[in-house]
């Protein structure tokens, strides 16, 4: 049998707080677990505070655990590779260099030669649907644009994991659900493997095959839901019954989760 | 309807450009109303305290034709501008090495921030004891009182690089050096151009402390020997051209950060 | 917590406990190998133009002890100047920068003398006032004003400018009226505007009275510190130098200190 794409095992990671003259400590991930199959696109939800994002950083080799490790192709992360790229919630653009001098960035810093980037930068900038943005600025374009710099960005690294950190809660109600629309259609194509937080329990059922519900305090995994809607999905898949049902069943279980946090005992 | 909207664009355009009209006359106007009364007290007191406003205009005409205007404000200039790159070229690479070795910080520091609120125009006389009356005090006192601005904003920008922007470069394997290059040394930009812009303001003030205790030249040794002999309207002069070198030198600091650095990063120009 | 979350815990403690001491013995290293090399160098150098710590310390204890208390006459010389002119400055440039704020009026007729003030070395106007007032405290208070007024005024224009409409909204829904408005919700708001410009007005009110002091020799800490060094006394300009160094940091860190107070309220 082979090795799942990405293996997350038993990952502990706790964070000190200067508070007064001590230190306080937070655990955002007490023992958690995941196995992910090459192409599957996998959303986590959960309460702030659930160490989702702790979890995306620790896969992408941005923060190490305190105990655990993660797996990519049964080899262990040690920081950051050329087999995983981030999508940030912040868009982590760079203000002073043009759209495409962002896109090839990572490839620049890699030592890739300037035509080649070049090409590759400009492809990606086609796809995610911005061409004739090549030379604007990022504080000229709109978050859903900015957003959209990312993701080519993150796809000219051409990594076998994206990993995504509530890529679209800092942009408009529409243009969410415009680009959730061309990332489901670019993981299609692209058939990457995808690991996609976000607090939007709707946006995670919508567009995931298996959603992981995690709860606080301590940050654990609660759940992992087999999403079985049907494919290529539409607006349409939302007004189905069995999406109903998976979303409120994932609703329960953070509630169940906030609840179990706040209840005497409980870790701080 | 579109042509109600046009209309109510073009009528509020109006009213804008007459605001900015009657905004500009009233500005005019208190400016003249202010020469007036220089020119009638100037006729009505004695000329050892005023002269009427036309003879400061008459003394500046003669002082711009024979070149001696042209004369000091380079004098004045060049040890301002000397001072102000001393500053740049030794400040921001402090700064920048404060900011990134906390030790260096913490050994450093105490004494950077005493400094700064020290009144370094204290040292004058001790500079100009080492250093001679001719140039080289000058330009040393305007390197005391305008390097600290620029340390204190470079180290600022250093330490508040957020992690938005290296998280990104980290998380494409971005070596040391590489971060360094692309992406401390242009965040860090409007942090020193914030500096150099307090810098010209305190740099200036250096500068004619400078000229009026040490050997007296320039503009400020100008106004100094205008006025100790009574010549009440050529004192003007001078002022009048330190007004304009810092509100010129200043708007210049202003129109190279828009254009290197047109991003609003959080630069904090109101606080030192 | 878990037995292995405490040892971390401890750890994290332990870390922080030993860099505050390495601090310390930093701080204390580098102040030893500045007064090393401050006497060496005191007695390497030719005596009139330099002096090693060891004398500064002993001269210091002189004037300190001096029974014509001459460094204690400085002091309150200098304050007699400083204090009043600062005081009336602040009182002053939080009115002009009110008025400036909020009456388009006033902005309009004021602006360009602010401006041109703002914009010049004030000292250079000690020659023109020296002429028109004479030697003397009413000379050295005027400038003073002069310097610190415009920084606090500025700095308070742009803040009562700055405050935002969600601040006055809520007031003016329920009523209030203009006084109410700028007593009870801008000049609070203003606050931290106001104490960055006392501390850029402080800032130049010590320059200048040094410099006027200059002028107007035998007179204040500056007074001392120019008589000291035309008679190559160097050892002698150490105390007013330190005084005015002393003043400067304690009374910028009181107004760090209230402006902190002031913010925890609001911030909290």
């Amino acid at each position: 049998m082979t090795a799942p794409k990405l293996s997350v095992d038993n990952i502990h990671k706790t964070f000190f707080k200067p508070v007064k003259n001590d230190v306080v400590g937070i655990t955002a991930l007490n023992g958690v677990s995941l196995s992910v199959a090459a192409g599957d696109f996998v959303s986590v939800i959960g309460p702030s505070g659930c160490g989702k994002s702790t979890l995306l950083r620790i896969v992408d080799g941005l923060i190490k655990p305190d105990q655990g490790r993660v797996l990519v192709d049964g080899r262990v992360v040690d920081g950051p590779g050329p087999d995983r790229a981030m999508v940030f919630q912040y868009f982590g653009l760079y203000p002073w260099r043009s759209v495409l001098r962002n896109v090839e960035f990572g490839l620049e810093l890699k030592g890739m030669p300037h035509r080649q980037r070049r090409e590759i930068a400009l492809s990606n900038i086609a796809q995610v649907g911005l061409q004739g943005f090549e030379n604007h600025f990022p504080h000229e374009l709109s978050g859903g644009m900015r957003q959209r710099v990312g993701f080519a960005r993150a796809l000219s690294l051409n990594p076998e994991i994206i990993l995504m950190d509530e890529p679209f809660s800092s942009v408009d109600e529409q243009t969410r659900e415009l680009l959730q629309e061309q990332l489901l259609e670019l993981w299609r194509e692209t058939r990457k493997t995808v690991l996609f937080v976000t607090h939007s329990i709707d946006e995670a059922v919508y567009m995931a095959n298996r959603v992981v519900v995690m709860a606080a305090r301590p940050g654990r995994i609660i759940e992992d839901i087999n999403v079985d809607l049907p494919r290529p999905r539409i607006s349409s898949v939302r007004t189905l019954p069995r999406f109903g049902e998976i979303r409120s069943h994932a609703w329960e279980l953070l509630k169940q989760g906030i609840r179990e946090a706040t209840e005497p005992g409980a870790l701080p | 309807m579109a042509g109600s909207l046009t209309a109510a664009t073009v009528r509020e355009a109006a009213i804008r450009r007459a605001a900015k009209r009657r905004d500009l006359a009233i500005r005019v106007g208190s400016i003249v109303s202010l020469l007036l009364v220089w020119e009638i007290c100037g006729m009505l007191t004695p000329r050892i305290f005023l002269s009427p406003f036309h003879e400061t205009v008459a003394a500046f005409w003669r002082l711009c034709g024979d070149g001696t205007l042209l004369r000091v404000t380079w004098s004045s200039l060049s040890v301002l501008l000397a001072g102000l790159a001393i500053s740049v070229v030794l400040g921001v690479p402090l700064g920048l090495i404060m900011g990134r070795y906390v030790r260096l910080n913490w050994a450093l520091s105490p004494y950077i921030n005493g400094l700064y609120a020290t009144p370094t125009v204290a040292f004058l006389p001790v500079l100009s004891l080492w250093l001679g009356l001719y140039v080289a005090p000058k330009i040393a006192i305007v390197v005391l009182l305008a390097i600290f601005p620029v340390i204190k904003n470079t180290y600022a920008g250093v330490t508040t690089v957020g992690h938005e922007l290296l998280e990104p470069a980290s998380s494409m394997q971005a070596s040391e050096f590489q971060i360094a290059r692309h992406v401390l040394a242009p965040a860090i930009v409007p942090f020193v151009m914030a500096g150099l812009r307090l810098s010209v303001g305190r740099g200036i003030v250096g500068l004619v402390v400078g000229e009026f205790f040490t050997a007296q030249t320039g503009l400020g040794g100008l106004l100094l020997r205008y006025a100790s002999n009574f010549r009440t309207a050529e004192m003007f002069v001078p002022i009048f051209v330190l007004v304009v070198l810092g509100y010129g030198l200043t708007a210049l600091v202003i129109a190279l950060q828009e254009h290197i650095a047109p991003w609003k990063e959080t630069e904090r120009d109101l606080s030192q | 917590m878990t037995p292995a979350e405490d040892t971390v815990l401890r750890a994290v403690r332990a870390r922080i406990h030993r860099s505050r001491i390495e601090r310390l013995l930093i701080v204390a290293a580098t102040l030893a190998g500045f007064l090393l090399l401050w006497e060496f160098a005191g007695h390497l150098t030719n005596p009139m133009f330099f002096a090693p710590v060891s004398e500064v310390l002993v001269v210091f204890y002189q004037q300190i002890v001096d029974p014509s208390h001459s460094l204690l006459n400085g002091l309150i010389e200098t304050l007699a100047v400083l204090v009043p002119g600062f005081v009336i400055a602040s009182v002053l440039g939080v009115v002009l920068g009110v008025l400036m704020g909020r009456g388009n009026l006033a902005l309009q007729i004021l602006d360009p003398y602010v401006t041109i003030f703002y914009n010049m070395p004030r000292i250079a106007l000690i020659p023109v006032l020296l002429l028109w007032l004479g030697v003397g405290d009413t000379l050295k208070i005027v400038i003073v004003m002069l310097a610190a007024i415009f920084p606090v005024s500025v700095n308070v224009t742009a803040g009562i400018r700055d405050v935002s409409a969600q601040l006055t909204e809520p007031a003016r829904s329920m009523n209030a009226s203009e006084g109410q408005l700028l007593w009870k919700v801008i000049l609070p708001a203003t606050f931290p505007y106001v104490t960055a410009g006392l501390k850029l007005g402080l800032g130049r009110a010590l320059t200048t009275v040094i410099v006027a002091e200059f002028f107007v020799s035998l007179s204040g800490l500056g007074g001392i510190l120019h008589a000291a060094s035309s008679t190559y006394q160097m050892a002698k300009m150490f105390a007013p130098a330190i005084i005015l160094a002393t003043m400067g940091i304690a009374i910028d860190g009181l107004l760090t200190y209230l402006e902190r107070r002031a913010l925890q309220r609001y911030r909290a």
